[in-house]
C-alpha cells in the first residue's frame, strides 16, 4: 500500500463517520415545536386559572401531556433507526426528568411534602439538569449554558407568587428551550450540508 | 512504507465495503441493513456476504426481528470489531508517517 493510498482511506473514514454523525444528529425541531407548545399551553393553563376554571387545568394538563408525546413521536429522527449511544443516553436521561417531574407534581404535594407552589421552582431545577446534560452529550455550548437558565428560572420562581412567575416561565422557556433548539437545528443544517 | 506493514494490515477490513461497513457502525450504537445499503451504495447479497464475514470474525453482531410484518436486521459493531477497527487505523496512520519520515 502506498502512502497515498492510505492517507485517502483515512479520509475516507473520517468522512464516512462525519457523514454517519451529521445525519443521526438531532435537529433541534423537537426542542423547537415542544417549546412552543409548551409555551401556549402554560400561558391557557395561566389564564384558565386566571379566570378561576380551575377544574379545567386538569384537562390541559392532560392535553398538554398527549400534545408533547405526539410532538416527541414526531420529531425525534426515526426515518433512518439508526440508534446512537447519545440518543440513547439523552432519551433515558429526559425520561429520568420526566418521572421525576411527574412525582414532584402529582404525588408529593398530595402527600403534603411541600406546598403545590414549590413544585414549579423544583420542576425548574430538574429541567435545568437535564438541559445541561443535553448540552453535554450534543456537545453544543449554547444548550450546556442553557442549563443556566433554568436554574436561574428556578430562583426566579422561588422569589415571586404573582402573575410574574408566567413571565419568568415564558421567558426561561424562549431561552433556555427553544433558542437552544434553533442553534441546534442551525449546527444539524451546517454538519449536514458539509 | 515497507512490506511487512502491509502484511500487518487485516485483510478482513481492508475490503471497501467492510471498511465502509465499520466506518458507519463505529459512529453509531446500530444501524438497520437498509441503512448501511444505502450508505454504501450497494446491493442486497454484496452487504450480505460482506456482512457474513464480517459476523463470522466477531467483529459484528447482527440481530434479527420484525418491525410490523416486516423483518429487520440490525447490525452491531462488537468490542473485538471496535479494536480491529482502531488497530487497522493505528496502523493505516503509521504506514503514513514512516513514509513521510522515510522520503
Amino acid at each position: 500500500m502506498e502512502r497515498e493510498q492510505a492517507q485517502q482511506e483515512i479520509s475516507m473514514i473520517r468522512e464516512m463517520i462525519e457523514k454517519t454523525k451529521a445525519e443521526t444528529a438531532e435537529s433541534g425541531w423537537f426542542f423547537i415545536l415542544i417549546g412552543i407548545f409548551i409555551m401556549v399551553a402554560t400561558s391557557g393553563i395561566a389564564l384558565l386559572e386566571s379566570l378561576n376554571l380551575h377544574q379545567w387545568v386538569w384537562v390541559a394538563l392532560v392535553v398538554m401531556l398527549v400534545g408533547g408525546a405526539v410532538i416527541g413521536h414526531f420529531t425525534i429522527e426515526k426515518k433512518t433507526r439508526v440508534r446512537t449511544y447519545a440518543k440513547t443516553v439523552w432519551v433515558s436521561t429526559w425520561t429520568a426528568c420526566s418521572m421525576a417531574i411527574l412525582l414532584m407534581t402529582f404525588l408529593f404535594p398530595f402527600l403534603d411534602l411541600y406546598p403545590m407552589s414549590t413544585v414549579p421552582v423544583l420542576a425548574l431545577l430538574v429541567i435545568g439538569v437535564a438541559v445541561f446534560v443535553t448540552g453535554v452529550i450534543f456537545e453544543t455550548r449554547a444548550v450546556i449554558y442553557s442549563g443556566f437558565v433554568w436554574w436561574a428560572g428556578a430562583i426566579g420562581m422561588a422569589l415571586v407568587f404573582d402573575i410574574t412567575r408566567l413571565y419568568i416561565m415564558l421567558a426561561t422557556l424562549f431561552l433556555g428551550w427553544v433558542l437552544p433548539g434553533i442553534i441546534l437545528n442551525r449546527q444539524y443544517q451546517r454538519r449536514s450540508h458539509a | 512504507m515497507n512490506h511487512a506493514q502491509i502484511l500487518q494490515l487485516d485483510p478482513l477490513i481492508h475490503a471497501p465495503i467492510r471498511l465502509g461497513i465499520l466506518s458507519i457502525l463505529v459512529a453509531v450504537e446500530s444501524a438497520p441493513f437498509s441503512y448501511l445499503k444505502d450508505r454504501l451504495d450497494t446491493s442486497d447479497g454484496n452487504l450480505s456476504t460482506h456482512l457474513t464475514k464480517l459476523e463470522q470474525a466477531g467483529y459484528v453482531s447482527i440481530e434479527k426481528s420484525f418491525q410490523g410484518k416486516r423483518p429487520l436486521t440490525t447490525c452491531f459493531m462488537t468490542e473485538m470489531g471496535r479494536k480491529a477497527f482502531e488497530t487497522y487505523l493505528e496502523q493505516l496512520e503509521r504506514i503514513v508517517k514512516t513514509t513521510k519520515s522515510g522520503e
